[in-house]
């Protein structure tokens, strides 16, 4: 009787276990073949962010299960150089959020998706919004570079608890003085601030700034913002002098929270949801999280549109969510995949589950009209305000969002200090501004 | 008698005999990799900082970097924030570096004395040194706003009814007390790696001296005056040395505290430089700021190194 040795045993064991094996190999292997990797990157890093984008990609993959998606965050304060840096060294992202279209086409790090999406898609979307989706490239022709998802329009908000005890009355539209008199008339010295304003950090302290400026009449070019060539700035003058003296007076009346100068978005919303101020004027970043915050302190929270000035209603900054591609996506090759990605969340449907799962504004018009936006008393200060919007930076203005950035808020700190009259700061501000566009290659006209 | 008498002049060894040249070459291969190292991470970046502050290179025009010579320094020249912040720096270095050593040395002391539990408070003593600096930079932050726990301390110990202090003071936007308040910060965040310098000389300090000292009926001051002091002298020349160019270069807090305001009046150089990089994209101008900032830290280590190697003869 011939018997197998153990040696045999195992061998043959192995051998078949490989056949077994080898077809199922294969499947998987291909089926890796035909899933597509892409890196979305982000910079928002509010609580229900995370849940917002799992709802979007969770339906996604069911109709394209081909495509799998690497959610990256960047802080939102380190974005903007960072993407820039990644765009010098080739190492830039398949796609996600563009923040800040003019400086990012300029520097070649997006993609333009002209006669790459069906002009539908942006029908519902107010044109206002749409244009700031546009940049001038390279080739110095104007591109539509990303596809807007929601909306960072602004509003007051306000702690109605505060400001029933003080006898105010919400409004459906006030002046820029009565909102200085109201600020004036929250304020218990020392323990009470009737608003709070950042004169620091990116973004949020230069956009409410020039709001301000805006709605006393001042504007940076006297032409039309989306002209491809520079145009003389017009910055420098008595409208925006008397917007910068209205503004900065709330601090220097004692009105708004004492540390504004240093307090950047972070502060002021703590400011806001701690009671210290009882009015903040922000953008609906985080508005399901503030109500609940209050809800908790035992206030009532709600909002009120932003006010006129003399110059007509105060407009809201235009940000808010624009998905584009970025580079990286060229090299890959998986151009086609990533465009399904934006144009389903900047879809009616990838807008409607992201915006109802974080609190924010959708982009389309016809879900602004949904009950859940409409019927809502908070988001009504933020949807009216919408049709005061207008573009305040002109696209050829390479690099201007950043030196804004990094020029406006010293210089409104020297104003909050009494160190720089308004008028000094109109014009310093104007000069720095012409100086640092030179340095980055635009020559602006006189 | 006069050959024994007459003395030989001894052969001369050739200055690299094989067995010196052996033993260099065996010391120079041990060193090999951490030169590598310090090639890639510190003198290529350094290099290339150079030879970018005399380029016309802006994040927003890529592929077109130009030479333009001393262009990018002439126009620092011509900066106001120049000479503003040059000075600020030198107050946000030397103050805290000063404030550090002081403190440093206070705990050193006590920490090199019998006491209880002082393995426990040489634990301790390290926090600051190990909590992260953004954190540090937050929990002042909080520290130190208008409504802080700095302005109610002050207001229960009676300062604000003294009329010494507003009862809300912003410490960190007010810009008579903002570079203070970060250099306090500093100064809490940085002094454990005093200390930890400090005591390892302390202890290295014979005991003799002392007992000798106090034979000669020396006070505790002259003891630490002709003794300590003297003793310690190279390893606080180098740990200040540190300490100036870790506080020179540093942001963190600046950053995250004030970000160079309220109005320019915490903006230091190295605030400056990342400013003009990462806010304006104009990486030329501000790899100008660094070679500056390089050019003056090697100022100070040349002066330093030659003070050291006068307090060692």
């Amino acid at each position: 009787m011939t018997g197998f040795s153990r040696r045999e045993v195992v061998k043959g064991l192995g051998l078949a276990t490989g056949a077994a094996l080898l077809p199922g190999l294969g499947s998987l292997s291909a089926r890796a073949a035909e899933t597509v990797k892409l890196v979305n990157v982000e910079h928002d890093t509010r609580p229900l962010d995370n849940a917002a984008y799992k709802a979007v990609y969770d339906a996604f993959r069911t109709k394209h299960p081909g495509i799998e998606i690497e959610f990256q965050l960047i802080p939102w304060e380190q974005a903007r150089p960072k993407l820039l840096t990644m765009a010098q060294g080739d190492g830039l992202p398949d796609m996600g959020r563009v923040a800040w279209v003019a400086d990012l086409a300029a520097a070649n790090a997006i993609v333009p998706l002209d006669g790459k999406i069906e002009p539908s898609l942006l029908d519902t979307v107010d044109p206002l919004l749409v244009q700031q989706a546009y940049g001038v490239g390279n080739d110095g022709a104007r591109h539509l570079y990303a596809l807007p998802w929601f909306v960072g329009t602004q509003s007051i908000l306000v702690n109605k608890t505060l400001l029933d005890k003080a006898g105010i009355t919400l409004k459906d539209s006030w002046t820029t003085d009565e909102f200085a008199a109201a600020a004036k008339a929250l304020t218990v010295p020392g323990k009470q601030w009737g608003v709070t304003l950042d004169g620091a950090g990116i973004g949020d302290p230069v956009q409410i700034f020039l709001s301000a400026i805006y709605g006393y009449g001042g504007k940076w070019v006297a032409g039309d913002p989306q002209s491809v060539t520079p145009e003389p700035i017009v910055f420098d003058s008595p409208e925006t002098a008397a917007g910068i003296e209205w503004y900065t007076n709330l601090y220097l009346d004692g009105s708004a929270v004492p540390s504004a100068p240093t307090d950047t978005y972070k502060e002021r919303d703590a400011n806001f949801q701690s009671g210290k101020a009882a009015m903040a004027w922000q953008g609906p970043w985080s508005l399901l999280e503030t109500r609940e915050n209050f809800k908790q302190g035992g206030w009532e929270l709600a909002s009120m549109p932003l006010p006129t000035g003399p110059g007509g209603s105060v407009p809201p900054s235009l940000g808010g969510g624009m998905a584009g591609l970025f580079r990286g996506v060229l090299k890959d090759g998986h151009e086609a995949e990533a465009l399904e990605w934006i144009k389903f969340l900047s879809s009616e449907e990838g807008q409607r589950l992201y915006c109802k799962t974080n609190g924010m504004i959708p982009a389309s018009r016809t879900l602004q009209a949904d009950p859940f936006w409409a019927d809502d008393p908070l988001y009504k200060g933020y949807i009216g305000t919408m049709k005061n919007m207008r573009q305040m930076l002109p696209i050829w203005a390479t690099g201007l969002e950043g030196l804004l950035d990094d020029v406006v808020p010293p210089l409104m700190q020297g104003v909050f200090l009494r160190q720089l009259t308004p008028a000094d700061a109109a014009k310093e501000i104007q000069a720095q501004v012409i100086r640092g566009l030179q340095q980055n290659g635009v020559r602006v006209p006189s | 008698m006069s050959a024994t008498m007459t003395a030989r002049a001894p052969a001369r060894r050739p200055m690299l005999d094989r067995r010196t040249l052996k033993r260099w070459m065996a010391g120079y291969l041990f060193l090999l990799p951490a030169m590598i190292c310090l090639a890639v991470v510190s003198f290529v970046p350094m290099f290339q900082g150079i030879v970018t502050s005399f380029e016309n290179f802006s994040l927003f025009r890529p592929g077109q970097r130009g030479f333009v010579g001393l262009d990018q320094y002439r126009y620092l020249a011509e900066d106001p924030l120049l000479a503003r912040t040059f000075w600020q720096s030198w107050y946000f270095a030397l103050g805290s570096v000063a404030l550090q050593a002081i403190l440093g040395m206070a705990s050193a002391l006590l920490l090199n004395q019998n006491i209880w539990f002082r393995g426990f408070f040489r634990g301790l003593v390290l926090i600051p040194w190990v909590v992260p600096g953004a954190l540090a930079a937050m929990m002042f932050g909080l520290l130190f706003t208008s409504t802080g726990l700095v302005n109610t301390l002050l207001a229960d110990l009676g300062l604000v009814d003294l009329g010494l202090i507003n009862a809300a003071h912003p410490w960190l936007s007010d810009p008579r007390t903002s570079m203070p308040t970060i250099i306090m910060a500093n100064t809490w965040k940085g002094f454990p790696f005093f200390t930890v310098m400090f005591l390892a000389a302390l202890q290295s300090i014979p005991k003799d001296y002392y007992e000798a000292a106090m034979i000669d009926g020396a006070s505790n001051w002259q003891s630490f005056r002709h003794i300590t002091l003297p003793s310690m002298a190279p390893t606080i020349l180098i740990t200040t040395l540190l300490g100036t160019i870790w506080t020179f270069n540093s942001i963190d807090l600046i950053y995250i505290l004030t970000s160079g305001g309220p109005y320019y009046s915490t903006m230091t150089l190295a605030m400056f430089s990342y400013n003009q990089g990462f806010g304006r994209g104009n990486i030329g101008y501000a790899s100008a700021i660094g070679v500056v900032i390089l050019a003056l830290m090697a100022i100070i280590t040349i002066v330093y190194l030659a003070a050291y190697r006068r307090v060692e003869r």
